[in-house]
């Protein structure tokens, strides 16, 4: 399947995900934020509101994610690990990263049962805004009825 | 539409051959328009093969990178594998030794388990308001092979 079609295939899986669902709860994304002292956590599927955290222009941000697969969750293959931060509003559904978007990065692994992966990264904020962080697969609807996310709130006064 | 773009480069990015293990190709832009690029390299020998390219710019200008890594390997994978990449203040263009890395301007990495013919992408967008010769550097870590792999830059901002 070329990639256009993988594309397609998310958006059916998307639309075809309350159907599935068994193993998603295995698989999980912790995204932490820290600045200036501060620290802020999201889990996938456990909140509902995306959380905030405050910081200050030019202060540098550390994000840090892990992605698990659980000991006993399903086998997944090509995941892409999707991760950006950009100026927007976390609550927003399903957002995009822009083409001036601050951060953003993508790698394709396997996830067997039990495997992890991590990130981070740590960046100046460029100025006052209201930014958002989102860690995210792409292609694990096929297996899990849908994707999942983590996503949280950067806010520079 | 955009992620799929981003995805969509990833995947359809023509390989560079330039490196036995890994592909790497890492490019800077400054907001004038001016670009450059940079491919694997490995050490030995200490700062690597080829000479760096130098991206010039203004102190406050942002200055946009991208990287692809491409595990060229057909058959090999690698657990907790690592990418990284940093930005971090030399002494001067050219310089061959890495420099400390203890006052980072920028930095990132991951780790996972790297499969056969990988692709890792990464992009940022920073400003750097300070004055000097910068290296932006994106490395290979624990492969599990004789030597790691890298890609490097110089940013002069005046």
């Amino acid at each position: 399947m070329n990639r256009l079609g993988c594309v397609n295939a998310l958006v059916l899986g998307a639309l075809l995900g309350p159907c599935f669902g068994a193993g998603a709860n295995d698989f999980t994304i912790n995204l932490k934020v820290q600045s200036g002292g501060r620290e802020q956590t999201a889990i996938s599927g456990q909140s509902a509101a995306p959380p905030t955290i405050t910081a200050k222009a030019e202060e540098v941000v550390w994000v840090q994610w892990s992605v698990a697969n659980g000991a006993t969750g399903a086998a997944l293959s090509d995941i892409t690990l999707h991760v950006f931060m950009d100026r927007g509003d976390a609550r927003a559904a399903a957002p995009k990263p822009g083409l001036k978007a601050l951060y953003e990065s993508a790698l394709i692994q396997d996830f067997e049962a039990g495997v992890k992966s991590s990130g981070e990264f740590r960046i100046p904020m460029p100025e006052a805004g209201t930014y958002l962080v989102r860690v995210e697969t792409i292609g694990a609807a096929k297996k899990l009825g849908k994707e999942v996310a983590a996503v949280m709130q950067v806010s520079v006064p | 539409m955009r992620r799929a773009a981003f995805s969509l480069l990833l995947v359809l990015l023509p390989c560079v051959g330039r490196a036995e293990h890994f592909d790497i190709k890492l490019t800077a832009t400054a907001p004038d328009g001016s670009s450059k690029e940079a491919f694997a390299d490995e050490t030995p020998p200490i700062g690597g093969l080829n000479p760096r390219p130098v991206l010039r710019a203004k102190a406050g200008d942002t200055i946009a990178f991208q990287f692809i890594m491409t595990n060229v390997y057909e058959h090999e994978s690698a657990r907790n594998a690592g990418v990284r990449f940093y930005i971090v203040r030399e002494r001067q263009l050219g310089q061959k030794a890495v420099p400390s890395l203890e006052n980072l301007t920028a930095e990132g990495s991951f780790t996972f388990n790297l499969k056969p013919k990988a692709k890792i992408g990464g992009k940022e967008r920073i400003v750097i308001s300070q004055p000097g010769v910068y290296l932006l550097r994106v490395e290979s870590q624990r492969t599990q092979r004789e030597h790691e792999h890298f890609a490097a830059i110089d940013l002069e901002i005046q």
